[in-house]
């Protein structure tokens, strides 16, 4: 069933009520039905005891009517007086008898069934007919009483012999049945009595027709109660006499009331009929149960309040907890697991709402458990990626509340891979571990978030800083990092590159911010820094940074770079020994462009080669101009990763210096570590064939790389370069006192010339000359300068104070 | 048979009545016997056989002829007992001028009356038997009740005949010793459809002869006596 009810409240209460209301309707009905069937079925009872009544009043009356005329019949003096005939005698007699019964006839007929005496005043419509037959009945044994009607009016008549001792007279005697028979039965019976008879008229064709002789009821509606005799009553035919006694019933409208009504043929001989009408109205008849049911519907109306009333309240009583229920189940759809329920009720509901509960606790626990696997790294015990995400999605959010700024710092393992292929899984795994320790213990704000973000890349974010805090802990990262790691026996160094993006200085989007955090990183992996925050200049994406791309071919071909160097100075005797030959981009429009902004570039769209190529002939090229000056030094060109794979590199170095008349000695080239490890096998190929050709090579950034002895010993180098990173604070921090110096001694004894880079004054100066260093360079001694200024600033130099 | 019905009925009456009774009934006898004898040579025996329409026998019907030439005979008493609350016999006939009595041999009393023409009177309540007889000097039918007893009737034919005789159960009745010559034979019953109208016939005795006669007669109930 479909109800148009949204609530179970509702839908409870109308269920109710229609179930109360339907059975009420049919009990109604079914009472309704069987008051009308018992009050029918009374009413004939009542029709029927009428008729009895109505049968033994006549029946008794007659009885007394004869017993009364017999009394006469054998008084000896009347018999006497009939035998002689003494018809005065006669006449008082019977005056006498009629008188004390109140007889309406009296008449005294001889055995020829002749009229002799007649007492009082008889009617006129009196014919000897009907007497003569009753007297015939009479003589043969039969009922000394009958009915007969005369001119429409029914007589009771009643025949008496008077015996000599043979008869020798007939006493008639009878009564009008008037209205106080009706009246009689009436008391009796409680029924409305009518007495009908049948009319001829005088002319024959005219049909005959019922007469009203006596009722209680009014003429009115004894005439209506005529109508529902059967018309065959009327139309008897004369000679069919054994029909009395035919009784019939039937329900008829008289003034609008209905009436069941009961017809008894008293009477049926030719002319002779008399019906007697007994009628009960069956309204009045069912009156005493309409009080009956008029209680039943203010039951019925009492009940259906009282049910309502219940129903509403049962209805409540399940839709409360229900509706709590949903409350709870509202607040587990937006992920709050924290209200519990509470049902004492051993009902479903109660159960119900346990079970909830149960399902409640269980979905919680499992979401925590879902949510830590999809939030959370197992091998570091950090949170994944996603959850970093989600975070930074929160620390923005905060930012328009609050305004907090914060940085995002994107770290990735140096040479993980390495370790990886080298130690194994297990080991690199045991290696994030440690790594991820250390990053947690870096972070002390709770606010800050650490997260592995995939492989050997992890994320942080700083909450409340700016780009010198960012720095700082980028920093104190590093120094974390620079302990090497206890690895099944064995040590591993590590080093990361660190990139830095401000919140929402550099990126108000999440996804850009990320990206460029990223790309910070890569930039600082790349130079030989280990901590870049991000500037617009690192962007590849960047405008100005595609113009410069698609700019750099062009500006080989037009020779808009040129070549600026920076000497090597000899600690031990203060002179200039070599130059490191680097790059300036002279742009028509943007001025000079160090080559951090287009070296990476260069080298990602494959223009490197072009910009190593156009080195080596300007290095050439000076170097020729300088030995003609009397200026014999090397030029130290940088090559690229993608340098070393080019198996052409020897061949088209020894083509550059045929061109220019140079010994090899003359150029020197700087490979870093990390440009090897791309192609180890290919790169230490080149390098070789380049050593053979007598061409001196130097390990550039050393320090910064994966610094694997096994690789250093199988290069055919002649130089270390120590990272700037180390010298810079060599003043300061001892642990690079101790890198610097080792690396020093290492060198030493593999039998290489050491240089330092990044001497920026006299106390670092000091310290190197003391650890041995070979060489130094620095902006202590010289900034970079353009080659065509070399000359000069060695005159400068030579007479200048001596610095050692 | 006559004779033998009054000698019977006189021996009864000697046998239980003595005194005047005894005497009258013996001499009475005498005389009987007498005329028969001096008549005997010229008489005829008229038998007739009394039927109703349907042919069957009837009892009861009273046969008398009376003589185209009357002749004087000596009347015989006749006697009516009540006993049992009836009257016994149901039906008589006497010669007219008889004296009929009306003993009671019932405990209890009656009031016997006649309302008929040929005889009125009453004999009020009485037992045992009544001081003097009833004379009925007049032809006709009388018809007895008892005023007690409702149920109680009897007739009596009077009639102007010595001729006379009542029908048996066989519906025959046997008139002897009718001396030749024109007589009137009429048969009258209680319950003659037409209770006034005795049927007649003619006819001459010569000898003695069968003769039927039929009645029409109305269905009649005699109280206690079906």
């Amino acid at each position: 069933m479909k109800l148009p009810f949204k609530s179970l409240q509702s839908r409870i209460v109308f269920l109710f009520l229609s179930l109360i209301l339907a059975v009420q309707f049919f009990g109604f009905i079914a009472i309704w039905v069987s008051i009308n069937t018992n009050a029918r079925v009374a009413i004939t009872e009542q029709l029927g005891v009428g008729e009895q009544v109505l049968r033994t009043v006549i029946n008794r009356r007659g009885e007394n009517l004869a017993l009364s005329a017999s009394i006469l019949a054998t008084d000896y003096g009347f018999r006497q007086a009939i035998a002689s005939n003494d018809k005065e005698t006669i006449l008082s007699a019977l005056e006498n008898s009629g008188a004390r019964i109140e007889a309406d006839v009296n008449m005294l007929y001889n055995p020829d069934g002749v009229r002799q005496v007649v007492s009082g005043q008889l009617p006129e419509t009196i014919t000897d007919a009907p007497i003569l037959k009753l007297i015939e009945t009479t003589q043969v044994g039969g009922e000394s009483f009958n009915i007969a009607v005369f001119s429409g009016v029914p007589y009771l008549l009643v025949a008496v012999p008077v015996r000599a001792p043979l008869t020798i007279a007939w006493i008639i005697t009878g009564f009008e049945i008037n209205d106080s028979w009706a009246t009689r039965i009436q008391d009796v019976s409680r029924l409305e009595v009518s007495f009908v008879t049948k009319i001829i008229a005088n002319h024959s064709a005219t049909k005959p027709k019922w007469n009203l002789s006596s009722s209680t009821m009014s003429k009115l509606s004894g005439q209506e109660a005529i109508s529902g005799i059967p018309n065959q009553w009327l139309q008897q035919a004369t000679d069919t006499q054994s029909t009395v006694n035919q009784v019939f019933d039937n329900e008829i409208s008289i003034q609008g009331r209905d009436y069941s009504s009961r017809y008894v043929e008293l009477l049926n001989e030719g002319d002779q009929v008399l019906v007697a009408v007994l009628q009960r109205s069956i309204s009045e008849s069912l009156a005493p149960y309409f009080t009956l049911q008029l209680n039943l519907l203010v039951l019925t109306i009492l009940g259906a309040f009282v049910f309502i009333a219940g129903s509403v309240l049962t209805a409540k009583r399940i839709t409360k907890p229900l509706t709590e229920l949903v409350n709870t189940a509202e607040l587990l759809e937006k992920g709050d697991y924290s209200k519990p329920i509470v049902s004492n009720s051993t009902d479903e509901i109660g159960h119900l709402s346990r079970t909830f509960d149960r399902m409640r606790e269980a979905v919680a626990e499992r979401e925590q458990k879902i949510s830590k696997l999809a939030y959370w790294d197992e091998l570091t015990q950090l949170p994944n990626r996603a959850f970093f995400t989600d975070q930074l999605v929160k620390f923005s959010e905060n930012y328009q509340e609050n305004n907090q700024t914060f940085s995002v710092l994107m770290m990735d393992l140096d040479r993980f891979k390495h370790v990886n292929d080298v130690l194994g899984h297990s080991a690199a795994d045991q290696l994030l571990a440690g790594v991820a320790e250390r990053l947690k213990q870096s972070c002390k704000s709770e606010l800050d978030v650490v997260a592995r973000l995939g492989g050997d890349e992890f994320g942080i974010i700083l909450a409340n800083t700016h780009s010198q805090l960012a720095l700082d802990v980028a920093n104190r990262l590093q120094i974390a990092l620079a302990t090497p790691v206890a690895l099944n026996d064995s040590f591993v160094d590590l080093s990361a590159g660190v990139g830095i993006a401000n919140y929402p200085e550099h990126a108000k989007d999440i996804e850009v911010l990320l990206s460029r955090a990223e790309i910070a990183m890569y930039a600082a992996k790349n130079s030989s820094g280990s901590v870049a925050v991000y500037h617009s200049g690192l962007d590849v994406d960047n405008e100005e940074n595609l113009s410069l791309v698609s700019e750099i071919k062009q500006a080989v071909e037009q020779n808009q770079l040129c070549l600026y160097v920076q000497p090597k100075i000899d600690f031990a005797t203060g002179k200039l020994l070599a130059v490191e030959a680097l790059v300036r981009w002279n742009h028509p429009e943007r001025g000079l462009i160090f080559p951090d902004m287009f070296i990476p570039f260069a080298e990602q769209t494959g223009h490197i080669d072009k910009i190593s190529y156009w080195m080596l002939t300007e290095a050439a090229r000076y170097a020729a101009i300088w030995q003609k000056q009397g200026l014999d030094i090397p030029l130290a060109v940088n090559l690229s990763a993608r340098d070393l794979i080019d198996m052409e590199l020897p061949n088209k170095l020894k083509q550059i210096l045929d061109v220019h008349q140079l010994l090899a000695r003359s150029i020197s080239l700087e490979i870093t570590e990390s440009s090897i490890m791309d192609d180890p096998e290919r790169a230490l190929d080149t390098v070789q064939r380049i050593a053979k050709m007598g061409i001196q090579l130097s390990i550039d950034d050393f320090g910064t790389g994966y610094s694997s002895l096994a690789y250093l010993k199988r290069l055919p180098v002649n130089e270390l370069k120590i990272d700037r990173s180390f010298v810079m604070n060599i003043e300061r921090d001892q642990s690079d006192v101790t890198i610097v110096k080792s690396t020093i001694e290492l060198g030493h004894n593999l039998g290489l010339k050491v240089v330092a880079e990044g001497i920026e004054n006299q106390k670092v100066w000091d310290i190197l000359k003391l650890m041995g260093c070979d060489y130094g360079q620095g902006y202590f001694m010289s900034k970079p300068m353009a080659a065509d200024k070399l000359f000069d600033w060695t005159t400068q130099w030579a007479a200048g104070p001596a610095i050692y | 048979m006559l004779i033998h019905i009054i000698l019977f009925k006189a021996h009864r009456n000697i046998s239980r009545y003595l005194g005047k009774q005894l005497f009258k009934s013996i001499l009475a006898i005498s005389a009987i016997l007498l005329s028969l004898f001096s008549l005997h040579i010229q008489a005829a025996e008229l038998t007739v056989d009394v039927i109703d329409m349907a042919g069957l026998p009837v009892e009861n019907a009273v046969v008398y002829a009376e003589p185209d030439n009357p002749v004087a005979m000596p009347q015989a008493a006749a006697m009516i007992e009540q006993r049992g609350k009836q009257f016994n016999p149901l039906v008589s006939v006497i010669q007219t001028g008889s004296d009929v009595t009306f003993p009671n041999f019932d405990s209890v009393r009656h009031h016997v009356y006649s309302f008929s023409p040929a005889k009125t009177f009453e004999l009020k309540l009485y037992s045992g038997v009544p001081t003097s007889p009833i004379k009925f000097d007049k032809a006709g039918t009388v018809v007895l009740g008892c005023n007690i007893h409702d149920t109680m009737v009897a007739f009596i034919q009077v009639v102007d005949t010595p001729y006379f005789t009542k029908s048996n159960k066989l519906g025959k009745a046997v008139l002897r010793d009718l001396p030749n010559g024109g007589y009137t034979l009429k048969v009258w019953h209680y319950a003659l459809a037409k209770e006034k109208e005795v049927v007649e016939k003619k006819l001459l005795v010569k000898e003695s002869q069968p003769v039927v006669l039929q009645l029409s007669l109305k269905p009649f109930i005699i109280p206690a006596r079906k």
